[in-house]
């Protein structure tokens, strides 16, 4: 019998943000993530399981990560914050919605 | 109806500087007798005065160096937290304009002035010879000794 198989292994980059990610930190990470798209990659998984304060700015970069990724095909997850304020922040501007969320009870 | 505690800090056009924000909310919401909830009532307050003071420094002093003030009120009867800056950046920064974001396709700008409004009670501005004035209000659910509450969240 003949196989052809095909195996396509797809780069994913996780990210845990266990500080701040405000108005300080967010050009940072911005930085960081566009070395990686620049790499070629479009999968991400950013952890926001033990994010204690996350500001409009830092949820512009996970915008702009996310769209980034879609257009090329690609997608961004979040895990779920443990910091229930951070998590009423997400449900609040429907980001829970909108990304893919892991590990939300 | 009284004033129980206040508080005054003068911030740099610093963004590093805003995270002394919280141990000063902190500090004033202790004068207020078991609040509902507290860490959130806490941590929507420091964000959504976090967001104004961003918009201050990004817009108001457009990268000018400067300072402004915050003053933090706590009253009671009902218990309640009013927030006061003034700022005397060149740029008015009138924000009553932005449309509501569409949070189905998330901007990249918008977010910080939706969650101001989202998460405080009342968010007014006025500007005049001296600067640019904002008054942020946040009613405060105080628990009563049964548990139950005894006002409105």
């Amino acid at each position: 019998m003949k196989l052809n198989v095909e195996e396509q292994i797809q780069r994913t980059v996780t990210v845990t943000l266990e500080e701040r990610l405000d108005v300080v930190s967010a050009p940072q990470l911005k930085r960081a993530l566009e070395e990686y798209m620049n790499q070629g990659v479009n999968q991400f998984v950013i952890d926001l399981s033990t994010t204690p304060f996350m500001d409009s700015a830092g949820m512009a970069v996970l915008v702009t990560l996310l769209r980034r990724c879609r257009m090329n095909g690609g997608n961004v997850k979040l895990v779920w914050p443990q910091h229930e304020p951070v998590q009423r922040t997400l449900t609040l501007t429907r980001f829970d919605r909108v990304f893919e969320i892991i590990g939300r009870a | 109806m009284g004033i129980v505690a206040t508080r005054t800090i003068t911030l740099p056009t610093d963004y590093e500087q805003l995270a002394e924000l919280e141990p000063v909310v902190a500090e004033i919401l202790a004068g207020a007798p078991m609040i509902e909830d507290v860490e959130i009532v806490q941590y929507n307050v420091v964000l959504a005065l976090h967001e104004l003071c961003v918009n201050i420094i990004k817009h108001a002093f457009a990268g000018q160096a400067g300072q402004f003030q915050v003053q933090l009120a706590l009253y009671d009867a009902p218990y309640r937290l009013e927030i006061d800056t003034y700022d005397s950046g060149t740029r008015p920064l009138d924000l009553g304009g932005v449309a509501e974001p569409n949070l189905d396709d998330p901007p990249i700008n918008g977010l910080g002035i939706f969650l101001m409004r989202q998460l405080m009670d009342a968010v007014t501005y006025e500007t005049g010879a001296k600067g640019n004035h904002w008054r942020l209000v946040k009613q405060l659910p105080i628990a009563a000794e049964n548990g139950s509450q005894a006002q409105a969240a």
